[in-house]
């Protein structure tokens, strides 16, 4: 129940209006002085006042909705004993407490209801009802009535046995066939079924076509010619397993199926919402996509680093720069939309954790757990308690800005310098360690009610802060620590967390355990240079964007005397809050003292312990020995050769955090705790591990565990969607009820068994996929077949595919040579074309042919995709899109048309083309070699060289004008063969 | 071997549909309305930055009397923080036509087709802030992403229209908060989605062919449809490359009709002043532009129609966080007349009874000031109105308080207002489903009903 100042004034108003109903309400108010509070029986005259004021508005306004015939939020209310039993939310009433009964603050229209829905009750109406539960909401005897039943049970178990998603993947032995005719175990399955209904698969697909549609599939880009002749003339039994291996290796191969994969993660680089603010270094995300695919790395691996790479021991460490590698997967935490301003900052919240539970089980488990964030999942076997259980690792975490340490030269640094600075420590006389004489007194442990309440007085250093970075150090600054200035040693005050100790230019956070809001000011004793402090509210990270309704909750610091800030937090009081204390490199940041308190007004200081200070440095310098000055210059030339770290999204640990079961969804009525877990009906009743701060290294060995039936079913299900145009199970997202079944559970058994056995590589499963006969079959088919497998269901020849956005433009740059081949790297700008208008536009358009670049290297930027990959249906990034649409609408063709981007490069490419070649065949044989990889046939050719004749005349000018040319090129790559895979 | 059934944009695309509704497991492009519609079209003004109730079509005595004092309810929290005293309305309201329906005087020309107007009092939103109140207005849904009423009507009816887009967007200049995803298809097929329509200078991306000469770009014309036969027949005349093929047809179709669409040459110059493109002020002459074009586009059958408001300089559309006065009177200047003209044309034309006219903002504002001379954003209670096509004319529904500040009688729930929209199209708001995301998705979501009481 939640009480606050408008319930008191809608009282206010009630009374009121109650005292003009004058005799009645006298009555009541008389029985009420000495009836019973609850439990029967009730006065004679407390029963006539129920019968005649107060059940006629239960029937009138309540009952058609919470009644016999109904029963939302599995409410009645026509019996007493049903508004004492309540519904999803709890008991309706409280006898004889009007303020926390739920009834009345839904008849005030409070926080929680609003009820009745359409209409407000008039104001003595309330009031006479809050007059009934004031004096035990008397009922008529005998009339007890019915309680609502108890909702049918949502029985896991039982869910979860009746569904085939939830069975362990077990694999299955290849059918036998009669004629022995499966070259592959992939081929005994298909072939089988088709047996079983009768029909014969169609041919091989010739090798031009074929080697089409596989370097498409595995790069994203047409074969060039050459491939293609030297795949025809390869007469070796293993011909296309040696050009599959070779489009494997390809670098682009990262490019092409890493775009796949953003899809799932809805990958962006702004945050979307009104002012499309940028994501930074987003793209780092997308490189570490590529380059983990390229490299095969293994998908559970893949999938642990997304989940918890932060956290890894030993992670993986980037090919070249050799940095981190595997903390840039939990970018994918952070890759949402997000609200600047909201008024209501938990509801916010629960917005962003529903998108992060989303993605998290659509990507990795093909299930729909955000479907339960009001309710039990309606078909699935999760629970309200799952989705919470779920929701509770990412409330435990927050996202950081990662600092990225390349060749290790910040971690190398960050260890001499504390080794010299330790050294110089006892050059000073210092370094005793552990001989900490406690200079200040330390506070009672409890405080007077209201006097300030210190949060953190860091007499430990901060022991119980997470650190990231060097700048902290490990150690706390403790009594006669010291830090190098520009002008020599400096004595450092105890109980003082210092991110300056060991120079100026390592960089170090430090953040607080996750607290209540429960004073409204926060003071701060600190002192800083370029460092900031950052109070962050129910996860809230964009007031650096816009202050708005989080104003001073990020403060720079420019100043070398201690002194206090601070912050005020009314606004959000029982709100949960972390501090983050931020030296982002140059400068540093220093704190002694975080205080709570019910003013605004700074406390006085406990106890200053500046003298004592002072006289240490005094004390040090008299003892200091000859080493100091080769120490300090050592420490001085070490910090100056230190290098920026590179950054990057990520997320951090933060406390660990089980969230509340919000029943209906809705933060202002908590249920039940609901602890840190995966998913029940894969757990099963396993303990599960004693987590550490968020618990996501746990989940990540969790989910990645044997007994999960989905993370190898539905990585599988993806791989073979993208070579066969459809997933084994169409809906490749959605592995639960509502979601299609297997075609062939037993070949997707196998699939995902054989991708487990084979250690998680997605390039062996898909080179398994791509040597069986299911996948090189030509596309067309006997009329025969056509009839008997319209969909194809049955794979009994090729699909045809139309190709996405992304390999139309790619291929578009490709044939006219403009492709710029360079991997990696901050986005190309969107080129904006005068109709992309909105807030948050970019001041400068990128170049109108992105610069050649692949389309994955173009920049995604929420509120101004490209409108050709639009119209070629690129996913919104909202949520996880696992299969792309593939419309057929008139912007498709307007683009070929008229887009000034697919002109230039028909204008390259005829160019090219006119160089190149010398007669007119030739050149149209090349063109057709080069768009379509294949030969022309004499019809083709002689219809362009009558057209190539015609433009000529038009135009009045010869045969090798690049207008003819361009014209012809500009019609070839409007043909559907252009864009189409058979 | 391509399957024409039902017309218009959809159609066309139908055979490439029919294949990737199977793949996506949805039930496909459901044909026709579930009933008898009362409106063909629909015609969405929409108000963007969240006009004041108080200010225009609900009048306030006590917000009169309280002028100045301490607001007398609890406020709740506002975008802004910045709550001020009580706020009387600055513009005087009068009974307008025989309905004696009140209007401001920010009105004075819709105050004339008062009697054609059913004014909803008591709107409420979700959402204090805008971007999220646009998606919510825009899709039931305040989040990025999801499908916009206009594409929900396309996927629920398409388009009769057979050389235009079912689904356009005028675009004024001022795209909202939220971006063009307020206009987006979401995980509808593309289908369904909206066209951008300028009514000044190139009205369409990638409409305007890049060669002018007419014989050349004929040739070229010839030249594919031929070379494309040979790829279907080499395709074996899959249904995809079949529909992609016919595809072009109607964007050919498009280049030329979209011309004659925006030249307003043939209108006389009294229906032209009448949508006030002689006025004086520049977004009115805008404004005008687009619902002089909204008509244009009904009268040949394009299905939904959304305007938004002019760019003018130095007011932020109906965003008033301050001096409401010139940014109100600014704002309703450049569409009063416009919508006025709209109406009366619609009447005239014996359109206005097919088409519903839908006039809203994302919210209302504060009947507290903001600072001092401003308005807050409030989702609590606020004003829409409806005319045309099965609503009933000169009447007002619901009612908020005593100050405007929050609905108290009959409110009203975006999805209700937008169950009733497609109810008055002929559409069950409860069966026109997509399945995604594991969940049959509706405009709706899981809520919505029908105002009966607004209903002819």
């Amino acid at each position: 129940m939640i009480m606050n100042a408008p319930m008191l004034m809608a009282r206010t108003f009630a009374v009121v209006a109650a005292t003009l109903l004058g005799g009645v309400f006298a009555v009541a108010a008389d029985v009420a002085s000495e009836g019973p509070i609850d439990g029967a029986p009730f006065s004679s005259e407390q029963i006539e006042f129920f019968e005649a004021k107060i059940r006629p508005l239960l029937v009138t306004h309540c009952q058609e909705c919470h009644g016999p015939d109904l029963q939302e939020a599995n409410l009645r209310l026509d019996s007493r004993a049903a508004l004492l039993s309540g519904g999803d939310t709890g008991a309706a009433i409280e006898p004889g407490q009007p303020e926390a009964s739920l009834l009345i603050d839904a008849v005030r229209y409070g926080d929680v209801y609003q009820m009745p829905p359409t209409e407000q009750l008039a104001a003595g109406d309330v009031a006479l009802l809050e007059e009934w539960v004031r004096i035990g909401a008397p009922w008529s005897p005998g009339a007890e009535g019915a309680v609502a039943e108890a909702k049918p049970a949502f029985d896991l178990q039982a869910r979860k046995a009746g569904h085939w998603a939830w069975h362990r993947v077990v694999r299955p032995s290849p059918p036998e066939l009669a004629d022995a005719s499966a070259t592959t175990p992939i081929d005994a399955f298909v072939l089988a079924k088709l047996d079983d209904a009768g029909l014969a698969p169609a041919s091989q697909a010739d090798r031009a076509t074929l080697l089409r549609r596989a370097t498409f599939d595995l790069t994203g880009l047409p074969p060039t010619w050459a491939e293609i002749e030297a795949f025809e003339r390869d007469e070796s039994p293993d011909a296309f397993a040696r050009q599959v291996d070779r489009l494997l290796a390809s670098p682009h191969f990262g490019e092409r199926w890493g775009r796949h994969w953003l899809d799932v993660v809805r990958y962006a680089e702004t945050l979307g919402h009104e002012s499309d603010f940028p994501l930074t270094n987003a793209w780092r995300y997308r490189d570490y996509v590529i380059r983990a695919l390229n490299a095969d790395v293994p998908y559970d691996e893949f999938v642990q680093e997304h989940i918890a790479g932060d956290l890894f021991d030993s992670p993986r460490i980037h090919p070249t720069e050799r940095f981190n590698e595997s903390i840039l997967a939990t970018a994918f935490w952070y890759l949402g939309e997000a609200v600047h301003a909201p008024v209501d900052s938990r509801a916010d919240q629960a917005t962003r954790l529903e998108n992060q539970v989303d993605v998290l089980t659509k990507a990795f488990l093909g299930l729909t757990v955000a479907c339960a964030r009001c309710h039990d999942h309606k078909f699935d076997a999760i629970s309200t308690r799952d989705y919470y259980a779920l929701a509770g690792f990412a409330a435990s975490s927050h996202q950081q800005v990662a600092c990225l340490d390349p060749n290790g030269e910040l971690e190398a640094g960050a260890a001499r310098l504390q080794e010299l600075h330790r050294r110089g420590g006892e050059a000073l006389g210092l370094g005793r360690a552990g001989t900490s004489q406690g200079v200040r007194g330390t506070l009672p442990a409890s405080h007077a009610a209201g006097a300030p309440a210190t949060f953190e007085g860091f007499d430990d250093g901060g022991a119980s802060w997470f650190r990231s970075g060097w700048a902290f150090g490990d150690t706390l600054a403790d009594r006669g620590d010291w830090r190098v200035t520009p002008s020599g040693p400096e004595m450092l005050a105890a109980g003082l967390a210092h991110s300056g100790r060991y120079g100026d230019r390592l960089p170090g956070t430090l953040r607080s355990q996750t607290f209540t809001i429960e004073k409204p000011y926060l003071h701060y004793r600190v002192a800083g240079r370029q460092a900031k402090v950052r109070l962050i509210v129910d996860g809230y990270a964009m007031d650096p964007f816009t202050p708005l309704l989080f104003e001073g909750f990020t403060f720079e610091l420019d100043s070398d005397e201690l002194g206090w800030r601070s912050q005020n937090a009314s606004r959000y009081m029982g709100h949960r809050a972390h501090i983050e204390l931020i030296d982002a490199g140059p400068g540093y940041l220093a704190v002694d003292e975080i205080v709570f308190s019910d003013s605004a007004e700074p406390p006085t200081r406990r106890q200053d312990s500046a003298s004592a200070a002072t006289s240490d440095i005094a004390v040090a310098a008299a003892d200091a020995d000859d080493d100091l000055p080769k120490i300090l210059a050592e420490m001085s030339a070490i910090d100056a050769a230190l290098p920026a770290p590179a950054t990057a999204v990520a997320i951090g640990d933060g406390s660990g955090e089980d969230l509340r079961v919000q029943i209906r969804g809705n933060y202002k009525t908590p249920g039940e705790e609901a602890p840190r877990r995966l998913l029940e009906a894969i757990t099963g009743d396993d303990e599960p591990a004693p987590l550490q701060g968020s618990g996501r290294r746990e989940l990540a060995e969790r989910i990645t565990a044997a007994d999960n039936p989905f993370l190898a079913r539905v990585m599988a299900n993806r791989v073979w969607q993208h070579l066969f145009g459809r997933g084994l199970v169409g809906t490749v997202d959605n592995f639960g009820v509502l979601g299609e079944r297997p075609t062939h559970p037993e070949l997707l058994d196998y699939v995902a068994s054989r991708f487990v056995e084979e250690n998680w590589s997605v390039k062996r499963l898909i080179r398994e996929m791509m040597l069986s006969d299911a996948y090189q079959r030509a596309a067309e088919s006997s009329a025969e077949a056509e009839r008997l497998d319209p969909q194809n269901r049955l794979l009994h020849r090729a699909n045809v595919r139309r190709l996405e956005g992304e390999a139309i433009r790619d291929a578009l740059l490709a044939i006219s040579d403009r492709l710029d081949r360079q991997q990696f790297g901050p986005p190309v700008p969107i080129h904006l074309t005068s109709f992309m208008d909105g807030r948050g536009k970019p001041a400068e358009s990128g170049p109108l042919d992105g610069a050649g670049r692949r389309s994955v290297y173009l920049e995604v930027r929420r509120n101004f995709l490209s409108p050709f990959l639009l119209a070629f249906d690129m996913p919104v990034p909202a949520t996880c899109v696992g299969q792309r649409s593939s419309s057929n609408v008139p912007a498709q063709a307007l683009c070929l048309l008229n887009d000034p981007f697919v002109l230039e490069q028909c204008d390259l490419w005829a160019k090219k083309v006119i160089e190149n070649h010398g007669n007119a065949e030739d050149r149209i044989r090349e063109m057709y070699r080069k768009a379509f990889a294949r030969s022309a046939t004499g019809e083709e050719i002689d219809a362009a060289k009558a057209f190539l004749d015609d433009q000529a005349a038009t135009y009045g000018v010869g045969g090798d004008d690049v207008r003819v040319w361009r014209d012809l090129c500009h019609v070839l790559v409007n043909l559907k063969e252009f864009i189409y895979l058979n | 071997m391509l399957r024409r059934s039902a017309g218009g944009f959809g159609a066309l695309a139908l055979a490439g549909l029919l294949a990737e509704s199977a793949a996506a497991g949805a039930d496909g492009m459901p044909r026709g309305a579930h009933f008898a519609p009362k409106a063909r079209s629909v015609i969405f003004l929409y108000m963007d930055g969240g006009p004041s109730q108080m200010d225009t079509f609900d009048p306030k005595p006590r917000l009169q009397a309280e002028h100045g004092q301490p607001f007398k309810m609890k406020m709740e929290p506002t975008q802004f923080n910045n709550n001020g005293l009580t706020l009387g309305s600055p513009w005087k309201f009068a009974k307008h036509c025989d309905s004696g329906l009140e209007v401001s005087e920010l009105f004075p020309h819709v105050a004339r087709c008062a009697d054609d107007l059913t004014v909803i009092r008591s709107m409420t939103s979700e959402f204090s802030e805008h971007t999220s109140a646009n998606y919510f207005l825009h899709t039931g849904a305040g989040i990025q992403g999801r499908p916009t009423a206009g594409a929900w009507t396309m996927y629920g009816l398409g388009s009769p229209c057979q050389n235009l887009p079912g689904f356009v967007v005028l675009n004024g200049g001022l795209i909202p908060p939220g971006g063009i995803d307020n206009f987006g298809n979401g995980y509808l097929p593309a289908t369904c989605q909206a066209s951008l329509l300028r009514p000044e200078g190139e009205p369409v991306a990638n409409l305007r062919p890049l060669e002018t000469l007419l014989a050349a770009s004929a040739a070229k014309i010839n030249l594919r449809q031929r070379l494309d036969r040979f790829v279907a027949e080499r395709f074996h005349h899959a249904d995809p490359v079949e529909a992609a093929i016919a595809n072009y047809e109607l964007a050919y179709r498009m280049q030329a009709a979209i011309p004659e669409l925006v030249d307003l040459a043939d209108e006389t110059a009294a229906t032209r002043r009448l949508y006030g493109l002689d006025a004086e002020y520049a977004p009115t002459r805008t404004f005008g532009a687009e619902c002089l074009l909204a008509r244009r586009l009904v009268e040949r059958g394009v299905r939904f129609v959304e305007l938004t408001c002019p760019a003018a300089a130095g007011i932020d559309r109906w965003d008033q966080h301050a001096r409401l006065v010139e940014g109100h009177q600014s704002n309703a200047r450049a569409v009063d007349q416009p919508i006025a003209g709209l109406l009366t044309d619609l009447k005239a034309r014996g359109l206005l009874d097919e088409t519903l006219v839908w006039w809203s903002g994302e919210f209302g504002r504060t009947p507290f000031a903001q600072g001092v001379d401003g308005r807050d954003h409030n989702p609590f209670g606020f004003t829409c109105w409806l005319a045309g096509g099965g609503v009933r004319r000169g009447t007002v529904y619901g009612a908020t308080d005593e100050y405007g500040y929050k609905a108290v009688e009959d409110r009203v729930e975006m999805h209700d207002l937008h169950a009733t929209i497609l109810h008055l199209l002929g559409i069950d708001h409860e069966r026109l489903t997509f399945r995604f995301s594991g969940r049959d998705m509706r405009l709706t979501d899981v809520a919505g009903r029908i105002l009966h009481g607004i209903l002819a």
